[in-house]
């Protein structure tokens, strides 16, 4: 045990050494509740811990995003989909080529790919192959929101994580057992731009002796609008893209791709340059840090008209 | 014999490669290159050249050997890490390295990480999909490895399982001896009996001379690689794990010869009939994947002396 001390300490600086400012250890029974294909063992049998990493946003870059005159998300696109993405993918891969130094196997995970379709006996769409969100939970980092993210204590949803699997065995953290992050204001279900979340019902979550509970999501409204940017008032407008395609009440792929054409033919070369805010995560603020964040009406309230885009 | 080369500098330079993450540097005298393609030679780049630094960086082993495979059945992880960071970490390490040859005195260029082709015969060189310069051809001049039938480099230490960057430079770096061991290649055709592609010709063999040493490969039919390795359109060779179907699956008419034509409309027919999930997909090289040199077939990781030189 001793010689994992010094691995799960040495982890840590490195983690910390790569920009990461949150670093948990998870044992993988954590795990239990997520799908078999999509669990630590999945990708690496003999795993044994899931070591969670966060970087958290620079706070009024987060904050100000699509606010004051300038009303621009461009440092916002540009920042999470590049140096962000790439430092946390960075750490990932140092903090793996540490462990493989030490004599044990490890897996960093990512989050950029999707399984579009139901996969083999994985019957949900736009599924990924491992729920790093959960992972920070399961190691102790903070508590899964009604909107399935992970909230922290220190910054709320404003962070990204992955994860990186191993067969070392380290001494798990505690799960978060402070105050409530997710108090249930049901915000992220009523700000959603495209009502991809049903509020009324809710599935139980467990992580570890935890049990949280999710709203239900529509992944195929939630990616119309924060994936393809189909809905110009979640933010393209404000690089002057309006164009906004209404969803109709049950999203399908060819309502996303006829939506994709026909934003692109009417929204000419500015379709190359725009962003889209997930308002279930701006809108999230945790009970003691209201007053500190703000989400995106609390300054600009109707700017952009009404808030929701009502089915066709 | 050493007093026309920087032993200090030199010795520096190996150091900052491994303090940047590559696990193996080497120097090589453009003299090495002498019977390379005009085009393709150090000088040809560099007019003052001495030397050629090749580095490289290993795959994890889990990620590599676990991609594709278990309840998982992931690929996801080995696209991210390849495309994205192994990418960056090597395209850093030989700017840093250019940089510092640069404060010392020196002219360096770093080339491009492989990835960038002229596509059809260009400046007298009759190879199609051929690079500005073969950073595989430089790792085997550097004395890092030796060219296998299947014409990639394997290394002792890691097989196949390494990507390598070169930086050519005028200073007079000491170079390294050729790899003179045991034989990696042991000519047991696993990679021209799995290639799905069939890119592998057996019967026109390559001979390419680096210093005092020869090597023989077979001739690869790039088209038919780039059909599955760049455009993804073999699903058998990665896509399907994304869930890719056979909507995604087009391959080649038996016997054509692939043109620029058959390939691009072959592409817009993937992306029209394969829909959104072509966008999440990556193919892994069988011929790399399958490789395994004499020495280490069976292991279960990397072994530790060969984890040593880089920090992480």
């Amino acid at each position: 045990m001793a010689a994992n001390e010094d691995l799960r300490s040495n982890i840590v600086r490195v983690a910390q050494d790569g920009d990461m400012d949150l670093v948990g250890f998870a044992s993988v029974d954590r795990f239990s509740s997520v799908h078999y294909r999509m669990r630590p063992e999945a990708h690496l049998p003999g795993a044994k811990t899931v070591i969670s990493i966060g970087m958290r946003y620079p706070m009024a870059m987060y904050e100000r995003a699509g606010k004051g005159a300038s009303e621009s998300y461009f440092s916002m696109d540009g920042y999470e989909n590049f140096p962000m993405i790439n430092t946390l993918m960075m750490a990932a891969m140092d903090v793996t080529r540490y462990v493989e130094k030490r004599g044990f196997l490890a897996i960093p995970t990512q989050a950029k790919h999707y399984r579009v379709h139901p996969y083999k006996d994985i019957p949900d769409s736009w599924t990924q192959d491992f729920p790093n969100e959960l992972a920070a939970t399961a190691a102790g980092l903070g508590e899964l929101g009604l909107h399935g993210r992970t909230i922290t204590p220190q910054y709320g949803t404003r962070q990204r994580f992955l994860a990186i699997i191993t067969d070392a065995q380290i001494a798990p953290d505690p799960l978060y057992k402070g105050d409530a992050l997710c108090d249930k204001c049901m915000k992220c279900v009523d700000k959603c731009w495209v009502q991809a979340f049903d509020g009324s019902q809710l599935t139980a979550v467990q992580v570890g002796e935890r049990t949280f509970e999710q709203a239900k999501l529509d992944p195929w409204r939630c990616h119309y609008c924060c994936k393809f940017m189909l809905i110009s008032e979640a933010g393209p407008a404000t690089s002057g893209l309006n164009v906004t395609i209404p969803p109709p009440a049950v999203v399908t792929e060819a309502d996303i791709q006829k939506g994709l054409s026909d934003k692109g033919a009417k929204g000419g070369l500015q379709t190359w340059y725009t962003y889209a805010s997930r308002a279930c995560e701006r809108e999230c603020i945790p009970p003691h840090l209201r007053g500190v964040q703000t989400g995106y009406e609390d300054t600009q309230p109707t700017a952009q008209g009404a808030h929701h885009v009502n089915p066709i | 014999m050493s007093t026309q080369y920087d032993l200090e500098l030199s010795k520096q330079i190996k150091q900052l490669a491994h303090d940047n993450r590559m696990d193996l540097v080497g120097f090589s005298p453009i003299e090495r290159f002498a019977k390379a393609p005009k085009p393709v030679r150090p000088e040809s780049h560099l007019p003052e050249a001495k030397a050629v630094i090749a580095m490289c960086i290993r795959y994890p082993f889990a990620l590599f050997e676990n991609a594709g495979r278990g309840d998982a059945d992931s690929m996801a992880g080995i696209e991210v890490y390849q495309n994205t960071v192994i990418g960056l970490l090597l395209y850093k390490a030989a700017w840093r390295l250019a940089r510092a040859l640069e404060d010392a005195g020196h002219q360096a260029i770093p080339m491009c990480v492989s990835g960038k082709w002229s596509v059809h015969p260009h400046k007298g060189i009759e190879t199609e999909w051929m690079a500005d310069f073969s950073n595989r051809h430089a790792a085997v001049a550097a004395g890092l490895g030796e060219l296998g039938l299947h014409g990639l480099c394997i290394t002792p230490q890691f097989g196949t399982r390494q990507r390598f960057v070169s930086v050519i430079t005028s200073a007079p770096l000491q170079p390294d001896p050729m790899y003179t061991g045991p034989a990696l290649c042991d000519g047991c055709d696993a990679c021209l009996k799995r290639c799905p592609m069939k890119a592998i010709d057996p019967t026109v063999k390559e001979t390419v001379d680096f210093g005092e040493r020869q090597f023989t490969y077979y001739r690869i039919d790039h088209w038919r690689c780039g059909w599955s390795e760049q455009a993804d359109m073999n699903i058998e060779e990665g896509p399907k794990h994304f869930g890719n179907t056979a909507k995604a699956h087009i391959m080649p008419p038996h016997g054509a010869k692939i043109d620029d034509k058959l390939f691009l409309d072959s592409l817009s027919r993937k992306w029209r009939e394969g829909g959104l999930q072509t966008k999440y997909t990556h193919a892994m090289g069988m011929c790399m994947r399958v490789c395994r040199p004499p020495h280490l077939r069976g292991i279960k990781k990397f072994a530790a002396e060969a984890l040593h030189a880089a920090p992480y």
